[in-house]
């Protein structure tokens, strides 16, 4: 069993609790709570006969990354930066976000999820797309479940991949 | 345990403090047990029923002597149903000649938590009633 730390960041309102809920407990809430500080739960995963453990942290959201306590990164193998695709604000610290990030934490695995895909239509997908100068891994969907199961496996098979 | 806690460097002047020494394997060698009872989970290490010791265990035990306290703010706790707060700090001692031995000092923080939440709420939600 490999056992990872992973952070689950961005700024608030993107839906972070609501993709660690929906990963950990298969539960959605429509209801917006504001966290604070952090919260850190498990779950075991199986990915290509390895078993993975995953430790994930859901920060309390921030509009940049460097307002997060650093110790908050100590240890992370994985990061998952979450932007909301229904508020075009979440968009823009996204390149120094990541660059932050990718700084802090050279060796981690990351991947960058765009949520709430239920929002948005496919031609309002496509715009988004076209405007936003750093490309996102993953559309999800808190709410449908859609892409979540699969965002966290991508994930647990980069750090399966880096485990060393 | 009392003159380990006022010999470290922390805030003990919080309302509810307790700290946990724990060895390189993460099982608990004392705990003054102030704000919850470690009795029943002695006889395994704290990584097996905390997630977050768990998760940032690899770099406990690779603190020195010499590295700063690690501080954690607005660490969330869900017991029985209950969610509390707690600011955790960790350090790395000898004590009683076992070396390293880790530090883990909790501080009961729900009450300001609390306030700090509702505050934030209200922020946030402006904020997002701006955005739409």
């Amino acid at each position: 069993m490999i056992s990872k730390k992973v952070i689950l960041t961005g700024s608030f309102g993107v839906g972070k609790t609501s993709l660690f809920n929906r990963f950990i407990y298969q539960q959605f809430t429509d209801k917006y709570m504001t966290t604070i500080g952090v919260k850190v739960n498990k779950k075991d995963i199986s990915v290509e006969d390895e078993e993975v453990s995953m430790l994930l942290w859901d920060i309390a959201g921030e509009i940049s990354q460097d307002k997060v306590p650093a110790s908050y990164f100590l240890g992370a193998s994985g990061i998952v930066y979450v932007v909301d695709l229904s508020r075009p604000s979440t968009f823009d610290n996204m390149v120094t976000d990541v660059q932050f990030l990718t700084d802090l934490l050279p060796d981690a695995s990351l991947i960058i999820v765009a949520n709430k895909l239920d929002l948005v239509n496919d031609e309002q997908l496509e715009e988004i797309k076209q405007n936003i100068k750093q490309k996102w891994d993953y559309a999800t969907s808190a709410k449908t479940g859609e892409n979540v199961e699969d965002m966290f496996i991508e994930l647990a098979k980069k750090l399966i991949a880096n485990h060393w | 345990m009392q003159d380990t806690a006022t010999q470290l460097n922390t805030n003990i002047n919080k309302v509810a403090h307790q700290q946990i020494l724990m060895d390189s394997h993460g099982f608990i060698l004392e705990s003054t047990d102030t704000i919850f009872s470690t009795l029943p989970q002695r006889h395994r290490p704290v990584t097996e029923w905390s997630p977050f010791i768990e998760s940032i265990f690899p770099v406990l035990i690779n603190l020195d002597l010499d590295t700063p306290e690690i501080f954690i703010p607005r660490v969330e706790f869900k017991s029985n149903g209950v969610t509390s707060y707690y600011d955790c700090s960790f350090l790395c001692i000898e004590w009683n000649g076992i070396q390293p031995t880790i530090v883990w000092n909790i501080f009961e923080n729900t009450e300001d938590i609390e306030k700090i939440q509702q505050e934030q709420q209200e922020i946030n939600d402006a904020r997002l009633q701006d955005e739409a």
